[in-house]
């Protein structure tokens, strides 16, 4: 499929069609009515990761790598549980992990278990890192 | 938006739909400031793709200074390490930030060039792409004269955001530090927006509109926790919350009421969507589609683009509203509509307003003086009376001078020292000019004395003489808003003495620039205006008999 350029922004005006909450709605499906009626969770209001994509392609277009590149690493950690990504980001804070191996570790769950290895990638960078400028150290 | 929690629980809050835009995600320019800050590049990287990947949009937030506060700058330049920070930010793919010497603001400020380096690390952001919160939220300086030189350069040069968010809360009640726009400053605020033709973001309001809009926020506020059964806010706490200016004017929850009522809605796993139908069922429903609206942006995912913000509905970012300043003239343009609503201010003067003021004082003052007309103004013979020309408005749509004195008191004042003297005074109304001088040297030519006083609605008084030039007068005051009765007592009794060929020490308005001070200029141009109205080239001037109708004439006040 060819790519998005930033003439296919903002998409949720230029293809209404593809955007779609994580569980298949449509944003015309999402009404007030719809809400009341108990037809709308908080599932159908979150992001796919296939919207992140787009968005990366969209970034990448306008001259910002970076910003797509952070948008393809949200995309991997859309089907992440909070409580996983929240004991991640503690592990990632200075003196969490008291050794290399702890990182390593959650880099391979996450690569193994939830499909996310540009993650488990950033996650060995920062493991090498960490360890290089002695981080593993205790803190508090 | 969320404001500076700590990280985690703030993207605990944004996954329950609270916020959509999480902002002051701190980075720093030296790695010993970095963990002392608990984080790391690695750690705040992970955090920007995990609000992303929950549809938030984010922005970190440095500035100058901060390493310096915490104790490790490693000797570098203020500039080098707020660059460090930005080059940052676009490496780990943020969109944009808050920069300009955020908490380090002030320390910044007291070193040479400081505030220079401010304005270059909005600069740096800029030329790195990224959205640009200018960080003037932070006050610099207590100086009233340094705040506003601070930021002249933005509402000229303009920024995405000028103020990361205006401070809409007093001084006293922003727990950071002071914003150098406060509530205090907000219609200075929106009067800068409008002498600069900047778009700060703020739009001016009526009263009655704004009292409207918290009246009904507070009761939408009111009925979520209500209806979700939260908290039930008293009338009397909701009535006190919609007209207060600070926290220190309400009588709502205490810190102690309000921690239970945050660990319910944790507990309990409260997210946007209930609050969307707790508004509606309380007849909220503008308020629930809003809310609505705003959740389902994160879908599309289009308001994670740099510099997007919600105008009208629709998400406008660099995208498709890109930077495309390329010299003067070039970049973002005020449209006609929106500068009219920035030009919009309260409390505008304008004639109608002087008039509408104006003629609250008429009654009172027609109770106490009568201008009736007697015919065309005669040539006078004789020596001993004092001609008073007064202008077209005077008594007419002018009642009181600009010192706030009763053109009834000015001529009681003036007639009563004229005539203590033993001459008498004679009033003629001038019809063809409004101009002080001219009043003078018309009355004066009708004067038997050759003598006589001219005198403006708003205070401005001559004494003139038949055989003199036009402004080469006897006497002037010029200073109405700080003359006197007593002065226009003196000018009668100098005008008197003039009359009796004396040669008297002119009356002396005691003035340090009081009176040509700004405030006056708008008010006596529209009472000119006024004025010069109801003159007519060529009409004659009337004789006036006029009555003073008080029963107590000895009373002034």
């Amino acid at each position: 499929m060819k790519k998005l350029t930033t003439a296919d922004y903002p998409l949720a005006e230029t293809r209404p069609e593809h955007v779609r909450g994580k569980r298949g709605k449509l944003l015309e499906q999402i009404t007030l009515q719809a809400v009341l009626a108990g037809e709308v969770d908080m599932a159908d209001l979150q992001i796919t990761p296939q919207a992140l994509q787009d968005q990366a392609e969209i970034a990448a277009d306008a001259g910002r790598p970076t910003l797509a590149l952070n948008f393809q690493r949200a995309a991997e950690l859309v089907d992440v549980p909070q409580d996983l990504i929240m004991s991640t980001y503690e592990l990632l804070r200075p003196g969490r992990a008291r050794s290399k191996q702890e990182l390593l570790d959650r880099a391979g769950l996450l690569r193994d278990h939830h499909s996310a290895p540009t993650i488990a990638d950033f996650i060995l960078e920062a493991a090498e890192i960490y360890e290089r400028r002695g981080l593993f150290t205790y803190r508090f | 938006m969320q404001c500076s929690s700590e990280e985690a629980e703030e993207l605990r809050i944004g996954m329950a739909g609270f916020t959509s835009y999480a902002e002051t995600v701190s980075v720093y320019g030296t790695e010993k400031s970095f963990t002392d800050g608990d984080d790391t590049p690695w750690s705040k990287a992970f955090l920007a793709a995990a609000y992303a990947s929950r549809g938030i949009k984010m922005r970190c937030t440095s500035g100058a200074g901060s390493e310096l506060l915490m104790g490790f700058h490693e000797a570098k330049t203020l500039l080098y390490l707020e660059a460090r920070c930005l080059c940052l930010q676009r490496g780990m793919g943020v969109q944009g930030t808050q920069n300009g010497g955020i908490d380090g603001a002030p320390l910044t400020a007291t070193v040479p060039g400081g505030v220079r380096e401010l304005m270059a690390e909005n600069l740096l952001a800029v030329w790195l792409d990224l959205e640009c919160a200018s960080g003037n939220d932070a006050r610099s300086s207590e100086s009233e004269i340094r705040v506003g030189a601070k930021i002249l350069p933005y509402l000229i040069a303009g920024s995405d955001l000028i103020c990361s968010g205006f401070g809409t809360i007093p001084a006293y009640d922003n727990s950071f530090n002071p914003s150098l726009f406060n509530a205090e400053e907000m219609e200075d605020y929106l009067v800068l927006q409008r002498d600069f033709e900047a778009d700060g973001g703020l739009t001016p309001l009526a009263e009655h509109r704004a009292l409207d809009l918290r009246a009904r926020a507070v009761a939408a506020i009111s009925a979520v926790l209500d209806e979700l059964g939260l908290a039930q806010p008293t009338a009397e706490m909701q009535a006190s919350v919609v007209v207060a200016s600070g926290s220190a004017e309400t009588r709502s929850f205490t810190p102690g009421e309000v921690a239970p009522i945050s660990e319910a809605i944790k507990a309990r796993g409260i997210t946007v969507i209930d609050v969307i139908r707790a508004l509606a069922n309380r007849g909220f429903e503008a308020e629930a589609e809003n809310l609505l609206s705003m959740v389902k942006l994160r879908i599309s995912g289009d308001y994670l683009q740099t510099s997007a913000m919600i105008r009208n509905g629709r998400v406008v970012s660099a995208i498709n509203d890109p930077n495309d300043y390329s010299g003067p003239g070039s970049g973002y343009r005020m449209t006609e509509e929106r500068r009219q609503e920035i030009n919009d201010i309260r409390d505008v003067l304008d004639q109608a307003e002087v008039l509408r003021v104006e003629a609250t004082f008429e009654k009172a003052e027609m109770a106490r003086i009568a201008y009736p007309g007697a015919g065309v103004a005669k040539f006078g013979r004789a020596p001993d009376e004092v001609v008073i020309g007064i202008s077209p408005a005077f008594g007419v749509r002018l009642f009181q001078t600009t010192a706030g004195h009763r053109l009834s008191d000015v001529l009681r004042v003036m007639i009563g020292a004229i005539t203590a003297r033993g001459l008498r005074a004679r009033v003629v109304r001038l019809h063809h000019t409004a101009d002080t001088s001219f009043l003078g040297l018309s009355a004066a030519r009708l004067s038997g004395s050759g003598i006589a006083i001219g005198i403006q609605a708003k205070g401005t008084a001559v004494i003139h003489a038949a055989n003199r030039l036009p402004h080469n007068n006897l006497e002037l005051f010029s200073n109405a808003p700080i003359t006197q009765l007593e002065h226009y007592a003196g000018l009668g009794r100098n005008a008197a003495a003039y009359a009796l060929g004396e040669a008297p020490e002119p009356v002396v308005v005691p003035t340090r620039g009081e009176a040509m001070g700004s405030r006056y200029h708008a008010r006596v141009a529209l009472i000119y205006a006024i004025e010069t109205g109801l003159t007519e080239d060529g009409a004659d001037p009337q004789e006036i008999d006029l009555r003073f109708l008080d029963a107590n004439p000895g009373r002034q006040s």
